[in-house]
């Protein structure tokens, strides 16, 4: 499955209004696409290890969490987690302007679509 | 350049094992090149001594210790020293005891190092977690540290102390010497009946003083039994009083739907007339874009939060709605406000973790003041919204389809 979904992020094109994307897998490794200078590579694993921890203590608590949305000043970070445990993560803009809610919501789609070989 | 005594940060470990407490002396102290102060603690009541003498930046615990179990230590350190980072080190690496210790306040979860790649890679991480600004927020002041939480605390630390109570009218003091409790005094009663009686009182407040010899010594037992024996009494008189406490408190945070309540009114400390959180998101990106009413609008008054994306909130058809539980608490922990909650303890736990966690993420990235998070699941929707004065969940779930004849 890993492989499929490295795939899948290298075929990402730019989605208008996101700041960087990722990927955490059950064993802890991530993939990080960023396209802000704002949006590091090292400060998007440890976000998305934040993530992944509140999944697990969500969990923990028996609620049940598809989604996730983290909604500061300046950015969005809304997640979504698969039933594998494969979260993917996107900072977005706030701003309904700027941001291709569309296609964003589109990769969330292809995401809890994507299906490969166990691994 | 030398270190200056200033700028070393002080770290403590807890590990019941004095080989590998050694070790860690040994190598941190050669890797850190002296920007670390190391302490080291065998036991938890050692390394309370040691956090009250000390200004600790960081302890590392091992979890799986005899006496008192670490997740209770860890539990105990959050609500004393919130602002204290804690990491977990353990050899014990359990996903749900994992998600335990973090939402009790541990900022990490480490695996114990079996080799010196490992020791590397746990100094490494310790080093960047201390360079981390402590910062005062909801996290900080959000736990009002409990009577019974004290009194365990001078007691394994095997302190010496005076605690004054005073809740209106009453007001008492207990006697602590070398962790023992020796005296307890209120009103007319002493010994027993008077420290049952200080810890059953609600409300009121307590200070903490240098111990005096008290006037005579009337309490020789040891203090768990003391405390649980006046637990017991507190939870006896407590099932006396009318059903509205009754429902007991169940271990998770989500507990079976209920039946579907009316709109929650008469918020005790919050006027009703205002919303109950202020909006500050503004023109959001992702909300409903077409302006229609969103079923969810129940919740987004109630709280002042706007709802997920049409495209999310669709996915998993969670329309039509109803609100399950509310809780308002203040930073202090207090609860303002509660509605069909069967735990506030629990959400206020929540609450305190999403606080940590919302800063923890932020960290190197310019992402602006936190917030919510709003947690969508495929029946429910949670919206934990943590400000400076006040922290609010509210729980709504997709109400049940009305019969049709």
């Amino acid at each position: 499955m890993k492989e499929t979904i490295k795939e899948w992020m290298v075929q990402q094109q730019r989605v208008a209004g996101v700041f960087a994307c990722g990927v955490r897998f059950p064993d802890k490794t991530a993939l990080n696409e960023t396209y802000s200078r704002g949006f590091p590579a090292v400060a998007l694993d440890n976000a998305w290890r934040c993530v992944a921890d509140a999944y697990q203590v969500l969990s923990l608590h028996r609620i049940p969490a598809v989604r996730m949305r983290w909604v500061y000043e300046n950015a969005l970070l809304q997640s979504a987690r698969r039933n594998d445990g494969i979260i993917l993560a996107l900072f977005t803009s706030r701003n309904a302007d700027e941001l291709d809610s569309k296609r964003a919501e589109q990769m969330f789609a292809e995401f809890h679509a994507l299906r490969g070989n166990a691994g | 350049m030398a270190t200056t005594v200033q700028h070393r940060r002080r770290i403590l470990f807890v590990d019941d094992d004095p080989r590998f407490l050694e070790m860690i002396e040994r190598v941190m102290s050669v890797w850190s090149k002296g920007s670390w102060e190391i302490h080291l603690a065998h036991n938890t009541g050692k390394a309370l001594s040691i956090i009250q003498e000390h200004p600790i930046n960081l302890v590392a615990i091992d979890v799986q210790m005899p006496v008192v179990d670490g997740l209770q230590f860890l539990t105990l350190l959050n609500r004393k020293y919130p602002n204290l980072q804690k990491v977990v080190l353990t050899g014990y690496a359990n996903d749900n005891y994992r998600a335990a210790c973090l939402s009790n306040g541990a900022e990490l979860f480490l695996e114990k190092p079996t080799n010196i790649e490992g020791l590397e890679s746990i100094f490494a991480t310790l080093n960047e977690i201390i360079k981390w600004q402590p910062e005062e927020g909801f996290r900080g002041v959000l736990r009002r540290v409990g009577l019974q939480e004290v009194l365990q605390m001078e007691c394994l630390s095997r302190n010496s102390s005076l605690l004054e109570i005073t809740a209106g009218n009453e007001q008492g003091e207990i006697y602590i010497r070398d962790g023992a409790i020796i005296h307890a005094v209120s009103g007319n009663r002493k010994g027993e009946p008077a420290f049952n009686y200080l810890l059953a009182l609600k409300g009121g407040e307590f200070r903490l003083k240098p111990f005096e010899e008290p006037p005579e010594q009337t309490i020789t037992g040891s203090w768990e039994f003391l405390l649980m024996e006046a637990a017991r009494m507190r939870d006896e008189v407590g099932q006396q009083a009318p059903a509205e406490d009754a429902d007991p408190a169940g271990s998770t945070l989500h507990p079976e739907p209920t039946a579907v309540a009316p709109t929650p009114v008469g918020v005790a400390g919050v006027s009703p007339a205002e919303p109950l959180v202020a909006d500050s998101a503004g023109d959001e990106a992702g909300m409903d874009a077409a302006g229609v009413l969103s079923p969810l609008t129940d919740t987004t008054r109630l709280t002042g939060v706007a709802p997920f994306p049409t495209a999310m909130a669709a996915e998993v058809d969670i329309f039509p709605t109803s609100i399950d539980e509310v809780l308002v608490c203040s930073v202090q922990g207090d609860v303002l406000y509660e509605w069909q909650c069967r735990n506030s303890e629990l959400w206020i736990n929540f609450l305190e973790f999403v606080s940590q966690k919302s800063r923890q993420l932020g960290q190197g990235l310019a992402l602006g003041r936190f917030d919510r998070l709003e947690i969508l699941g495929p029946n429910s929707r949670i919206v934990a919204q943590v400000g400076s004065s006040r922290g609010v969940i509210v729980r709504s779930s997709k109400a049940a389809p009305k019969l049709v004849r």
